[in-house]
């Protein structure tokens, strides 16, 4: 079942095609993974999703409802380049945020006092918020992206300028809204949480998906038939040419043989040999791999 | 509706309740009223020097002491010859010494005098010694010709227009009419102009505040471009008007305080920098307070007043969306936004210089038509107002003022929601204009 889904959307901007027949689908309560490099039509995208701006073409179903036209209420929306009224305390700015986003002045403040202390910000929220650093001013952003109780909420980079204790404490929140049953699209181009995170992906290249999938799913398809072996003792001078050793680095040695030869063959060969085994695995490619290779595929078409 | 209330809030809270704006708000009056009471004075001493003139007045032409009128300079007039007093010069009793002597022919009226001195005569001094010396040629004259000073002043006639209608049916007009009308249509141009511009830019650096620093993202997630933007233009407006409501209040508070203890009256140096607006003043001077009570409650306030109102609030609506929609084209530049805004800004002059003409000749062409204009009609019709100009002029110019105030928000909304989301690239006016067409 799926929360939020794309069908072929198109965006232009005179002539330049900023999002070309995107089309995906976010399964309810999963944390999904949006990558793309820069000035892929990542942002649009979004724009499109939270109804900043609307498609040329296309559909966009949330909850099984077109919103093409309308700004969507329960979507949250953290963008990477993230301003506040400077002049603002922090507690009149989410405030507002909340008012904005819908609720009640008295349910405002209930949820804000709530999330000020759960974010450890109690000293902070009388300041202005040109008073306060990077990693709070993130807090406060965060606290106004999740204030409403969104069920969809859309995180572009959200851990950009965070210190490690910052990080892991929205990482936590993010973790814990995902387990109360907030679907979460997650945007970024640091391929380590994209792995650590996320469940599916969606890579868009020049407005364009090139990809879409479980994580697994696509590390599995894209993998090589690459495999490591790590032993302890001497390694001998050189294995069977069948192997096909492309790489040794003291005790690790990575095989790429023909496709021919199955893991389990591979693995009776080896233990045929005078070998101190002591692990054997298929390497599947990161994320970071499959993201540049498609990258770089998908530019030389 | 309610997300616009509150937009229209928070842009009216954090404006006046900033410091700058109270300390702005209070000290504005007062500045103009220290300003007022320093030029006032400055323009009220007309010092001469300080100097003792012997007059030599060998003939006895000199009727009476007309002379020590003025407590600077010192007149002693004596019967010996100027070359005697000229030695007092030397043991410092007078600085000058002027001789004095009876015209030879009576219809002669240029006159040179001599007079001797080693001070340098300064322009108020020597003005002030030659109004003393002609007024003892005039009143020597009068005698010689066996004049009566009463028949001398009945020449001076003063005329008045005393104005009916003829067949239509209107209002008596009168002098007094017509002052009142050009003081409170100068205020009105001068207002309207005053916070057309003030406001004006404050939408503007607003607008380009919320671009720069990227909060219009977050905020355009939640309600629509239109309504941040009128959030935005009716939050500042309301500012302008409350602090021009504190000087409403404020300023003939002032204004009587002043001139209570320092005997300037503010108002009167106000209006000295235009002209027909300085004679209307003199004119409402001499009509006195009964009268003029009498005339201002003879002013249709009932109608002047909302329509101003009106005038008001359309032109503010008109301006500020141009403005909106600049700030948001141009983002963090402020060379670039001061370029577009020139063009507005010398419109906005226009107008006033306009309005400040139809004070004048409310019923000129030059002021009939730019009524038509909405870009003027603001500054010139505000100041007609008070001129009872033909009501389906009135009407007519807010018609104009008003569809197309709606159309330039139309318009500038249009700009606003594209331009707001624009980074990086410089937006040409062409590029602008077809954003216009874009579908958002």
């Amino acid at each position: 079942m799926s929360i939020l889904t794309l069908d072929a959307v198109v965006k232009t901007y005179q002539q330049y095609k900023a999002v070309d027949r995107v089309s995906f689908s976010v399964p309810r309560g999963s944390i999904y993974g949006m990558l793309g490099p820069n000035g892929a039509g990542k942002t649009t995208t979004i724009r499109m999703i939270t109804g900043i701006t609307h498609p040329d073409s296309g559909n966009i179903y949330l909850n099984d409802v077109r919103v093409n036209e309308t700004i969507p209420g329960n979507i949250g929306y953290m963008p990477e380049e993230r301003g506040l009224y400077k002049k603002m305390t922090v507690w009149d700015h989410l405030l507002y945020l909340a008012q904005l986003r819908g609720l009640s002045e008295k349910d405002a403040r209930a949820e804000l006092k709530f999330w000020i202390e759960r974010l450890e910000m109690k000293t902070w929220y009388t300041k202005k918020i040109e008073e306060l650093s990077k990693g709070m001013t993130q807090k406060a952003q965060f606290i106004a992206t999740v204030i409403h109780k969104p069920e969809l909420l859309i995180l572009d980079e959200p851990f950009s300028g965070l210190d490690p204790i910052s990080t892991n404490m929205i990482k936590d929140e993010i973790t814990r809204l995902q387990q109360g049953g907030t679907t979460i699209i997650f945007s970024t181009h640091r391929m380590e949480q994209v792995e650590e995170i996320c469940e599916r992906i969606v890579l868009i290249n020049k407005g364009q998906n090139v990809l879409e999938g479980n994580v697994e799913e696509i590390r599995r398809s894209n993998r090589e038939h690459l495999f490591e072996l790590v032993t302890e003792g001497i390694l001998p001078v050189a294995f069977p040419a069948a192997f096909n050793e492309i790489s040794r680095q003291g005790k690790k040695v990575r095989f790429k043989p023909s496709t021919s030869i199955t893991s389990n063959e591979l693995l009776r060969s080896l233990l045929q040999q005078d070998l101190h085994i002591n692990s054997f695995q298929e390497i599947f490619p990161g994320i970071n791999e499959i993201f540049i290779k498609t990258v770089e595929n998908s530019n030389q078409q | 509706m309610n997300k616009l209330w509150l937009i229209i809030k928070r842009e009216y809270t954090t404006r006046v309740f900033k410091k700058s704006f109270i300390l702005l708000t209070l000290l504005v009056p007062l500045a103009i009223a220290a300003f007022s009471v320093i030029v006032g004075y400055i323009m009220s001493r007309n010092t001469v020097q300080k100097i003792n003139i012997a007059v030599s007045d060998p003939m006895h032409m000199i009727a009476d002491s007309i002379m020590n009128k003025n407590v600077d300079i010192q007149y002693t007039v004596s019967p010996l010859p100027f070359e005697t007093l000229k030695e007092d010069i030397k043991t410092g009793k007078y600085q000058a010494v002027l001789e004095i002597k009876p015209p030879e022919d009576i219809k002669e009226i240029n006159f040179k005098l001599r007079i001797n001195t080693d001070e340098r005569l300064d322009i108020n001094t020597s003005e002030s010694i030659k109004s003393t010396l002609s007024k003892i040629f005039r009143e020597y004259k009068i005698k010689k010709l066996q004049l009566s000073e009463a028949d001398i002043n009945n020449l001076d006639v003063d005329i008045s227009l005393d104005r009916q209608a003829v067949f239509k049916q209107d209002k008596k007009q009168s002098n007094a009419s017509n002052a009142i009308g050009a003081i409170l249509g100068g205020i009105m141009g001068v207002l309207m102009y005053i916070f057309v511009l003030v406001q004006g830019m404050y939408v503007m650096r607003s607008v380009m505040e919320e671009k720069m620093t990227r909060i219009v993202e977050v905020i355009l997630s939640s309600v629509k471009p239109i309504q941040l933007m009128m959030g935005k233009i009716i939050g500042v407006g309301g500012v302008g008007l409350t602090q021009l409501l504190i000087w409403i209040v404020f300023m003939p508070l002032v204004g009587i305080i002043t001139s209570m203890f320092f005997g300037v009256n503010i108002f009167k140096a106000r209006m000295q920098a235009n002209p027909a607006m300085d004679q209307a003043m003199q004119q409402t001077n001499d009509l006195g307070l009964p009268n003029l009570l009498a005339e201002l409650s003879q002013v249709n306030w009932w109608f002047i007043v909302p329509m101003f109102l009106l005038f008001f609030l359309f032109g503010y609506f008109l301006y500020a969306s141009l403005m909106a929609a600049i700030g948001s084209a141009v983002g963090d530049d402020q060379a670039e936004a001061q370029q577009l805004v020139v063009p507005i800004t010398l419109l906005i002059v226009m107008g006033l210089y306009i309005a400040m003409a139809a004070i004048r000749a409310p019923y000129s062409n030059l002021a009939v038509i730019s009524s038509f204009i909405p870009f003027f009609a603001p500054m010139v019709m505000g100041t007609r107002l008070a001129f009872d100009p033909p009501l389906w002029q009135t009407l007519l110019s807010l018609g104009i003022l008003a569809l197309s105030s709606y159309f330039f928000a139309f318009v500038a909304a249009k700009i606003y929601r594209t331009g707001i989301l624009m980074y990086g690239k410089k937006a040409s006016f062409k590029e602008i204009a077809k954003w216009i067409f874009y579908k958002s």
